[in-house]
């Protein structure tokens, strides 16, 4: 089979099985059908010549399910309990239909799957070795061609975990005002 | 094009877990859903027929390569959803702490 | 009762201490080589991460080696960071613009080569390898000190309530 039809095949489980986490009662279940997703598309990377990229996925979800159930157990909540408004929930679907009757004719603008741009990369590509000396040419792109980028990340990490440790730290008055 | 189309409605999916659900847990599920489909939206832009993945190797010649700046781009974007994530699970158990329930409909006082 | 459920069963423990040390020796392996093969700072540091997840997951609370404390981690978080922008910085005193690639780049293929971009990699595999465990850290704190009351945060004496 050509690598289209796996893709294929692969895309549309992930949506089954997405829609399948949203609509389960059960918290635990459903993370658990989320952790799925995120392996099928770490086989997707594998299909698209991007094994950087499925090493990352693949660590990334199982540190994000490990997150997730400690978010439950932290909790304590099983069950998803709320119900929600017909009226809403038919305003809400109204506004996804016109989002994507939209957006789908801005499609025929791209190119064909299997043939790139690649304006900027023949460089990277034809010169990367040389002037870098790496012979891995996407490291060779974040840590070099794009190195202020991957600084910028750096910052965004630091301080998203350090909000992450600050709401999770002991207050000394547990309830009353709240800090600055 | 249909593998474009794919992608965008695994998008509407997590949206729609975003709009609709009144739970945080599944709003946190949604917003990673929408994470993955940007993601593989990204690398299939960058595919290249019959080409190969991005590093050269001793002895062989490489012909052609796909992409390498899309790879660049999604492998920074992959490391930040993480530290988003946790900030949202931070936030979720604040929220079940100071209100006592996970229900995003019932959290209405501002201050406290 | 509480000094009998710490961590998981005898099983998982005992293999614990022989997979902990692999998954250790992986993540810093794809850290040193990540301009030859697949891999670089990013997924080098969490794997990192997660060997040091595994081993607070089975151990629970007393295991073989003390838990870091906050304090610890957050001066290697630091480190990282100020060790990419030394690097930067000292491309000034090459007569280059900021964040260039000034050291030597050596032969193609070769362990040392490719300049500054090993050293980035350290600095990469440090901040994201403490910062992910430190979420773990404060999370698992976050639960067992809410059941203990107002203890001080710290990382042992903690008595589970009730």
């Amino acid at each position: 089979m050509p690598v289209e039809g796996w893709l294929y095949f692969i895309v549309s489980f992930m949506i089954f099985a997405s829609i399948i986490a949203l609509e389960l009662k059960d918290l635990l279940s459903s993370v658990v059908s989320v952790g799925v997703t995120g392996l099928a598309l770490a086989v997707a990377f594998i299909f698209l010549q991007a094994p950087d990229l499925a090493l990352v996925q693949f660590v990334y979800e199982i540190i994000s399910v490990i997150i997730l159930i400690m978010l439950l157990k932290a909790t304590g909540e099983r069950l998803e309990k709320e119900k929600e408004g017909r009226l809403s929930l038919s305003f809400k679907l109204l506004f996804l239909v016109l989002i994507s009757i939209m957006v789908i004719p801005l499609f025929s603008v791209l190119p064909e799957f299997g043939k790139p741009l690649l304006d900027v990369s023949k460089k990277y590509l034809a010169n990367g070795a040389t002037e870098t000396g790496s012979a891995n040419l996407v490291t060779s792109v974040i840590l070099d061609y794009r190195a202020y980028d991957t600084l910028g990340e750096a910052t965004v990490i630091f301080v998203s975990i350090l909000g992450a440790v600050t709401l999770l730290s002991k207050r000394k008055k547990h309830e009353g005002d709240s800090n600055g | 094009m249909g593998l474009y189309l794919l992608s965008f409605i695994l998008f509407l999916v997590g949206l729609y877990g975003v709009l609709t659900k009144a739970n945080i847990v599944k709003i946190i599920l949604g917003s990673g859903i929408m994470g993955y489909a940007v993601n593989l939206f990204l690398i299939l832009i960058a595919y290249r027929s019959g080409g190969t993945f991005p590093i050269l190797l001793p002895g062989k010649d490489p012909g052609l390569m796909v992409d390498p700046l899309p790879q660049a781009l999604v492998l920074t974007s992959i490391v930040i959803e993480l530290g988003t994530t946790a900030l949202l699970v931070a936030l979720a158990v604040n929220i079940h702490k100071h209100y006592g329930t996970l229900n995003v409909r019932k959290v209405r006082r501002l201050k406290g | 009762m509480a000094e009998k459920h710490s961590g998981m069963t005898l099983i998982v423990k005992t293999i614990t201490r022989f997979t902990v040390w692999l998954i250790l020796l992986y993540g810093i392996f794809l850290m040193i080589h990540g301009h030859l093969t697949p891999g670089g700072g990013f997924v080098g540091g969490l794997v990192v991460a997660l060997s040091f997840i595994h081993m607070k997951l089975a151990f629970g609370k007393k295991g073989p080696v003390k838990g870091s404390g906050k304090t610890f981690l957050h001066a290697l978080d630091s480190s990282g960071a100020l060790l990419f922008l030394g690097i930067g910085v000292a491309a000034f005193f090459a007569g280059l613009p900021f964040l260039s690639n000034f050291l030597p780049k050596g032969k193609l293929f070769d362990l040392f080569s490719a300049g500054t971009i090993p050293i980035l990699n350290f600095a990469i595999m440090l901040k994201v390898g403490a910062a992910i465990f430190l979420v773990f850290i404060a999370l698992n704190l976050y639960e067992h000190g809410s059941k203990a009351g107002n203890s001080e945060d710290s990382k042992n004496e903690k008595r589970e309530g009730e």
